[in-house]
């Protein structure tokens, strides 16, 4: 037991020597499928591991890519025979190197930086959160229902959060938002390591000037707090990131010291899931196209949400839904998780590209999907790529048919 | 040691994207998918150099000529989901990793063959079969993750060997690079071009041993067969040319019995009865395994066969009816369809009860089926003591693959080594039962002459010779060859004869002194100076042993260690 303790790399033995070495997890694996190496798979990052700590080798610059070459996608995960918590493991382990000083990789850094000074990852002015309301559009001060916009719909795809409060405006819904309130939710903090990370900046003398402590959970009970205090008990999500962070993480971060999440959280697929249920969604115009829908990884394998989407799009007038070769459980990541598209911009667009390709081969002239981020990272594949296809999100098509748009 | 110089010259051979020297590269590459024991891998000490990715047949030609001429040893390479040893990096060297030559190049509709990369693996190659209404006739249960070449090299039968044998019996001819870059395509080459002619000595192993060959030995004109099994000690497989069949329907089939014998007098009534696809079973201990994982099916007896027929749905249920003939005489019960499914869907998943472990130390033998249960009764007696798992599929030889599996703990150093004799064990009790080594690889080149045929092996041994003298290409596999210890091992074993050689004598000194004396009176350690002489002395003993060490066979360290390991493991477990 006491060599897989070393001072370097203290990881936990009982779960990395679960670990079968079998490579089931290799074929389906999105790193491996860009980097076609042995050290850029989820079983063979274990082996390296097991090796570095075994050796207790010195963390080098290889091992560090290695270990944050990886979407956190899960299908090794679902694959693997013998159920290793791969992506938990893969996330203490650069939630080590974080604590060693040697992570996280590269650029991701910024990230952190940028959430510390101004509480989300794209260091936007957080005065401006609330900005993309537009006047139209109806928010309250004293609904029980919530709505968490994320960092990235709230900066980077304006639409998708406007997109979000319309749908829930349409079934009269005018739910609360925490503005200049809301933090980042800390998906990509959580899945780089950077749970608890000291934070540098050079001052004009050019030494680096410790300004203080990045702290996922202190983000995370801040935004909690806010909507206990708001008196918010139902709150949706557009983003699944935001929505698997809250659903699995959150309450691990904030039950130990500070008791259950005071409020239920619900997916936008979902909840268009239960309306169209409930009878209460009547399509007003029709969707004449071939779609394929992409199951985002936070949503679909870690959180288990694969019907409801699906069921939203069989309903709509006029559509042909079609499936890709992989879907659900065995669906392909699109490249942007796990700090993946921040780390490795490139290798992203790769992944993205092969996905939607994937799409077109089902006859799909749209791909929709349910995530902020599989949507982020599709439109640049198209952008830069020109792949011929159109991408939407759920949203998208809600406001488009309900002519809310 | 591969030096830097060298290093950018096959990077330059291979291109730099497909080529790495880094630590954290090289470290990945030198294991394969078993667990060692801590000081075996101090002793066989696997660690890559360099790999490189080729993605052409003539770069692995260059790289090999280039190897060759400057003696790096080369270790060609798969998914390395063998546990023989096949792909350890013994020598150090380059591990030439074979994964990115994965296309399908060609499928022949009329001779009903493909024709394949060697690095794509089973799992891919069936999916697009499938899609073009073909199936391979065979694939290994590690088709998900394995490559097409790394079964071929490491030999076995797999899920359709019961009715359409192992993987010999589906290579049809192969592109081999040969040590010395030449490229063959092993259908056109006669076993007879490596034919030595002069004298009749032929390579033995690493270590330049010799024997005679016997005169008459046929030669045949396709030497495909020769390569197949070889663990790519005598070239590199580039290119597969598989047999195929067409994609038909395939309906498992799942019996539960009482007790072993009466499986096992099923399994053999059921092979003379009716053409299986596939013929499996589990035994009651594995059972028990997988019902503490939660995996294990809702059957009425705790030995179960999987069965699977293939054919039209007549064929199919004409079979099914012998069968389910079968398991009433014997007592069995067939279970749901649902079971059948289940089984058949686990057939890839062997390892579910690696949970137990958290380590499983696997061991694989061929026996005859109708020597099955003395077998299984050998085995349970053997190792009463300890907790293991027995599963088995038969092939279309009459042969029963039996795969032992024992859940251990790697993290015990102690107990994990003497365990360590249980993997050596089932293997010679299937020899003691008529059976055979399932594969060679590096663990079980003591037994290459009686698996190959002494023939075989003879042709192999003269390739090797021929074309490979010094045993750069995949050393220590099949061909047993000589340790090469650790430089650290090495220190270790001066040192530690260094501190004990004057400790002994000054012992010596103080326990009979009088015959020291009468003896050897200049041997004393009495004072710093003289300790330091006899220190010195020890270190040179030391280096006079590890010297010996390195000349010694691993087949021969084995054969010896096994019974030490035996013996510790029954007085310490």
């Amino acid at each position: 037991m006491a060599r897989f303790f070393t001072p370097e790399l203290d990881v936990d033995p009982d779960q990395i020597v679960l670990c079968s070495n079998c490579s089931t997890c290799r074929w389906t694996c999105t790193s491996y499928e860009e980097f076609r190496s042995e050290a850029m798979f989820a079983g063979g990052r274990l082996r390296l591991l097991r090796s570095y700590v075994e050796k207790n080798l010195p963390v080098d610059e290889g091992f560090v890519r290695a270990m944050y070459a990886c979407s956190t996608c899960e299908q090794c995960v679902e694959r693997c025979p013998i159920k290793v918590p791969y992506v938990r493991i893969i996330e203490d382990v650069r939630k080590k190197l974080v604590e060693m000083g040697k992570g996280p990789y590269g650029k991701l850094g910024v990230m952190g930086d940028m959430a510390f000074k101004h509480n989300n990852v794209f260091g936007e002015n957080p005065r401006e959160r609330g900005d993309w309301v537009k006047p139209d559009t109806k928010i309250s001060d004293d609904s029980n229902w919530g709505y968490y916009v994320g960092c990235t719909a709230s900066y980077k795809r304006p639409e998708i959060a406007d997109a979000t409060l319309r749908m829930l405006n349409y079934f009269g819904i005018e739910p609360q938002i925490l503005g200049t309130e809301e933090k980042c939710c800390c998906s990509p903090l959580i899945r780089t390591g950077q749970v608890v990370r000291p934070i540098h900046e050079e001052n004009e003398h050019g030494e680096m000037e410790l300004l203080g402590t990045l702290e996922a959970e202190k983000f995370i009970v801040h935004n909690v707090e806010q909507m206990k205090s708001k008196g918010i008990e139902h709150v949706i999500f557009s983003c699944s990131g935001c929505y698997r962070t809250t659903t699995l993480d959150w309450p691990r971060f904030y039950r130990e010291r500070h008791g259950i999440l005071p409020f239920s959280t619900q997916h936008l697929t979902q909840f268009l899931a239960l309306k169209l249920k409930k009878g209460e969604l009547e399509w007003k115009g029709s969707y004449p196209e071939t779609v394929t829908y992409h199951d985002p990884c936070h949503l679909g394998r870690h959180v288990g949400i694969f019907e409801p989407p699906r069921q939203i799009l069989e309903s709509i007038p006029g559509i042909n839904l079609v499936e890709m070769e992989r879907n659900r459980q065995n669906s392909v990541c699109c490249g942007a998780g796990g700090g993946f598209k921040a780390g490795f911009g490139e290798n992203a667009i790769n992944v993205a590209e092969r996905r939607l390709n994937q799409a077109l081969d089902t006859g799909a002239t749209t791909i929709v999907s349910s995530c902020v981020f599989c949507k982020l990272n599709f439109l640049d594949a198209v952008k830069k790529r020109g792949v011929d296809i159109k991408v939407l999100n759920i949203e998208d098509l809600f406001i488009s048919l309900m002519g809310l748009g | 040691m591969i030096t830097k110089k060298q290093k950018q010259n096959l990077a330059d051979i291979v291109g730099e994207d497909y080529f790495s020297s880094e630590k954290f590269m090289t470290d990945i590459y030198s294991s394969d998918i078993a667990a060692l024991p801590g000081i075996v891998n101090d002793v066989i000490n696997p660690q890559a150099e360099a790999v490189a990715q080729p993605t052409t047949t003539e770069i692995v030609s260059n790289l090999l000529k280039y190897c060759k001429q400057h003696n790096i040893p080369v270790v060609p390479r798969g998914h390395g989901t063998s546990g023989y040893g096949g792909a350890l990096p013994t020598r150090g060297g380059l591990v030439v990793e074979m994964t990115r030559l994965n296309e399908i190049h060609h499928i022949d509709r009329d001779n009903m063959t493909v024709e394949v990369g060697s690095g794509i693996i089973w799992g891919k190659l069936i999916e697009d079969l499938e899609d073009e209404g073909l199936a391979v006739a065979a694939y290994p249960s590690s088709a998900p993750s394995s490559t097409v070449a790394g079964w071929v090299a490491a030999g076995g039968s797999g899920i359709g060997s019961t009715k359409y044998g192992g993987i010999s019996e589906q290579v049809v001819d192969l592109e081999v690079v040969l040590p010395d870059g030449e490229v063959i395509r092993t259908k056109d080459t006669s076993e007879e071009v490596f034919k030595i002619e002069t004298g009749k000595k032929v390579f033995k192993g690493d270590d330049n041993f010799h024997w005679e060959v016997s005169d008459n030995v046929p030669y045949s004109a396709d030497s495909t067969q020769l390569f197949v099994d070889s663990n790519g000690t005598l070239g590199i497989i580039t290119k597969v040319l598989l047999k195929i069949i067409p994609l038909r329907n395939i309906r498992p089939i799942t019996a539960s019995f009482r007790s072993q014998n009466l499986m096992a007098g099923a399994l053999l009534d059921i092979l003379e009865a009716t053409r299986p696809f596939y013929l499996h079973f589990i035994t009651d201990k594995f059972y028990r395994m997988l019902r503490k994982v939660d995996q294990a099916p809702p059957t009425t007896g705790e030995f179960i066969i999987s069965c699977a027929f293939e054919g039209s749905d007549d064929e199919i249920e004409t079979e099914i009816e012998k069968l389910k003939h079968i398991v009433s005489r014997y007592s069995g019960t067939v279970e749901s369809m649902e079971v059948a499914d289940h089984e058949w869907d686990e057939r890839f998943y062997p390892m579910r009860i690696k949970r137990l472990g958290p380590s499983l130390a696997p061991s694989e033998v061929y026996v005859p089926l109708e020597n099955l249960d003395g077998y299984l009764n050998h085995v349970n007696k053997h190792f009463k003591a300890e907790e293991f798992a027995l599963e088995g599929a038969i092939t279309d030889r009459g042969e029963v693959a039996v795969l032992t599996w024992f859940p251990d703990d790697e993290r015990r150093r102690i107990s994990f080594l003497t365990g360590w004799y249980r993997s050596l064990d089932v293997i010679n009790i299937g020899l003691k039962h008529g059976g055979r080594a399932y594969s060679i690889g590096m663990w079980n080149a003591a037994h290459s002459r009686s698996y190959y045929g002494k023939d075989n092996y003879a042709k192999m041994s003269a390739l090797k010779r021929k074309k490979d003298k010094k045993g750069y290409l995949n050393s220590h596999k099949v061909f047993p060859g000589p340790l090469v210890l650790s430089t650290r091992l090495n220190l270790l074993i001066m040192v530690i004869a260094g501190i004990v050689a004057p400790i002994v004598i000054w012992l010596a000194g103080i326990l009979v002194p009088s015959i020291i004396q009468a003896y050897v009176p200049w041997v004393v350690v009495n004072n710093l100076p003289s300790f330091l002489i006899w220190f010195v002395v020890g270190l040179l003993v030391g280096f006079i042993v590890t010297e010996f060490a390195n000349l010694i066979p691993i087949s021969v360290v084995l054969s010896i260690g096994t019974p030490f390991l035996r013996f510790f493991r029954k007085i310490f477990h």
